[in-house]
């Protein structure tokens, strides 16, 4: 229920085209991709791909960090 | 494109779902830190309807310090990389435009040329360590540029070093787009060859294989334990008594539920089932977790079905000695496992005779003689198994204290079954913990729900810690910064509690209840469902305290489980 809110709202801003910073954690934001050719494997041919908007999320430092470290128990 | 930060998103959530600050702003916090966590500990973290972070290994490389100009190493390290799901695709990118395929005569010329210039290159890719353009991707940028000087100019650079090697290719390329288009190919192979789902769910298997184990030395040892209490007197031999047990077999459905009442540790098992169920639904962060208790389930049905043989060929047996109830549990013991530890405990002289036959003397003798002094003793036999758990756990605390740290199931199986085989009179004392208690100092961003997650594996134990630390915690939803906390000894595993656990955690939800009441929180009395999920008996007590009012008794007497 709160996970669904909270997800919602983050939803809801990303919406408008704005970029959510959760500190400590990391941002999501929305990058306009230019339109570009790329080699498709799939169709193995080239291919023009349109510009789109992607969603982006970089995590923050301090995830960045922790996780790097991480030590996989078990 | 303006930036907006946690806070805002907590107002938002306040103003549309009307819903307290606090609570909020705990929950925020508390579904970072789980994505964090699960990061941290698998790898994978995957949110309904939102997406799935995943981490994706990236070795060290060599970089240029933009300030200085001087070369460095950056070293190996994950990068958080973010999923989006389709629904929140077709957010931001509402309309699916395909890739246009380009002209077949272009990109067949193309393909002989980069042949040469990926064989004349590769040498290159190994050599280097990042952000290499795959095979692929090379194909395209020597097409576009007209490929023929660069050749020669790739065959001469292998033996230069790398890094001289990178800024010219970027200067020699003629459109920027193409650099891209290959860096891009090379995020998409890299994340589909690394695939740590696949990896992750065998080993969650295994764990559940040696879980299974557990279940049937638990229940052996049960039984090892009556057997050892009731069984005083030597055997004579009696063999007819093997034939009709064949016979009696047929009539068992009546006489089934009557033994399975009398074992306290069956009938616990279905409840759980549908206990370990719910439990999956409200955490949801995890998709692996849910797997896992889905095939536990198998396991446990597996080991359901075996206890419910032994129960059906000793109910044949019960039918057979119509009064003596006590004898049957060592009798189906010896047919359905004759270990080796039995074998000790029994003063026999002649080891080598055959489990059968063992157990079909068993019944004779108590039969005529032993009757009313174990009628009487079958109640006592009861509280004695539930007696048991409590000094078995002195006795495992003694003979464990070396591996606390030791939170799998298999390992104290190990141990145990080491114990069995020297038949040392502790054999029937030990059961094998889940998890033995455990003195914590508590750091910053820690949680009683986290803590029970990760030393439990199931948060919703975490009233467990609570009501062993009632005089020290205050407010269970806040822990205090270097305080100690003792996280107690969890006998069984989460979902297959033992009875004075379940009380246990019975209290402590019914504490945190008072507290929530006591601060008015809206959803305290989800507390007192969760008691009485764990404990009814609890809830019962304390009714005459509660002052409940006409919803709240509805709410409980519904008996809705939410998550919380």
């Amino acid at each position: 229920m709160l996970l669904d809110a909270y997800v919602g709202a983050i939803k809801h801003q990303l919406d408008k085209k704005n970029s959510v910073v959760l500190l400590n954690f990391g941002t999501f934001s929305i990058k306009e991709v230019a339109e570009k050719r790329s080699y498709i494997p799939a169709k193995k041919s080239l291919c023009l791909i349109p510009e789109h908007s992607k969603l982006s999320f970089k995590a923050s430092k301090k995830l960045r960090d922790e996780v790097s470290k991480r030590t996989p128990d078990e | 494109m303006s930036k907006v930060f946690g806070q805002a998103l907590l107002d938002d959530m306040v103003r549309s779902q009307s819903l307290p600050m606090p609570l909020v702003k705990d929950a925020a916090k508390e579904i970072l830190a789980v994505i964090r966590e699960g990061l941290i500990q698998d790898g994978v973290v995957k949110v309904s309807n939102f997406g799935t972070f995943r981490l994706k290994p990236v070795s060290a490389r060599q970089g240029i310090n933009p300030r200085t100009g001087e070369a460095i190493t950056i070293p190996a390290q994950q990068r958080v990389i973010f999923s989006p799901c389709k629904a929140l695709r077709d957010l931001i990118q509402p309309v699916y435009r395909p890739p246009i395929p380009l002209d077949p005569e272009q990109s067949s010329p193309e393909r002989t040329l980069s042949g040469a210039a990926v064989t004349s290159m590769t040498p290159r890719h190994t050599g280097k360590i990042t952000n290499e353009p795959p095979a692929s991707a090379t194909k395209k940028t020597s097409e576009e540029q007209t490929s023929i000087p660069l050749a020669p100019s790739h065959s001469i650079h292998p033996t230069v070093p790398t890094v001289v090697d990178t800024p010219q290719e970027a200067t020699e390329k003629p459109r920027p787009e193409v650099v891209q288009s290959p860096t891009r190919l090379s995020l998409s192979d890299n994340e589909n060859a690394q695939k740590p789902e696949p990896t992750l769910g065998r080993c969650c298997e295994e764990d559940e294989v040696i879980e299974l184990r557990v279940v049937t030395i638990e229940s052996q040892q049960q039984e090892k334990e009556e057997t050892s209490e009731i069984h005083v007197k030597p055997f004579d031999s009696r063999q007819h008594n093997k034939k009709e047990e064949v016979n009696e077999v047929h009539l068992e459905p009546i006489v089934a539920p009557l033994h399975n009442g009398r074992i306290t540790e069956f009938p616990m098992r279905p409840e759980n089932h549908s206990h370990a169920e719910s439990e999956t639904f409200p955490q949801d962060g995890n998709p692996i977790t849910g797997d896992t208790r889905a095939s536990s389930h198998r396991y446990y049905i597996a080991g359901a079905a075996t206890v419910l043989l032994i129960a059906l060929i000793s109910a044949g047996l019960l039918i057979e000695s119509e009064t003596d109830i006590n004898n049957t549990p060592p009798a189906t013991v010896a047919i359905e496992s004759p270990s080796p530890a039995m074998a000790l405990s029994r003063s026999e002289p002649v080891p080598e005779i055959v489990a059968n036959d063992r157990d079909t003397t068993g019944d004779t003798q108590p039969l005529i003689a032993a009757t009313p002094v174990i009628e009487s003793d079958s109640s006592l036999a009861k509280t004695e198994i539930d007696d048991q758990l409590p000094t078995g756990q002195t006795v495992a605390l003694d003979t464990m204290t070396g591996n606390n740290d030791k939170k799998i199931a298999g390992l104290p199986v190990k141990e145990s079954s080491k114990v069995t085989e020297s038949g040392s009179p502790v054999v029937t004392q030990i059961s094998n913990y889940y998890f033995t208690e455990q003195v914590h100092d508590v750091s910053n961003g820690e949680s009683l729900w986290r803590l029970a997650r990760h030393h439990y594996q199931d948060p919703l134990l975490w009233p467990h810690i609570y009501q062993a630390n009632i005089s020290t915690i205050a407010n269970p939803d806040h822990l205090l910064v270097g305080g100690t906390i003792a996280i107690p000894t969890l006998q069984g595993p989460p979902d297959q509690l033992s009875k004075a656990d379940r009380r246990h955690i019975a209290e402590g939800y019914y504490l945190a209840y008072q507290h929530y009441k006591k601060i008015g929180r809206p959803d305290a009395l989800f507390a007192l469902l969760e008691a009485k999920r764990y404990d009814s008996q609890v809830v019962e007590e304390h009714r005459s305290l509660m002052q409940l009012s006409g919803i709240d008794e509805i709410q409980l007497a519904q008996q809705q489980t939410m998550p919380f």
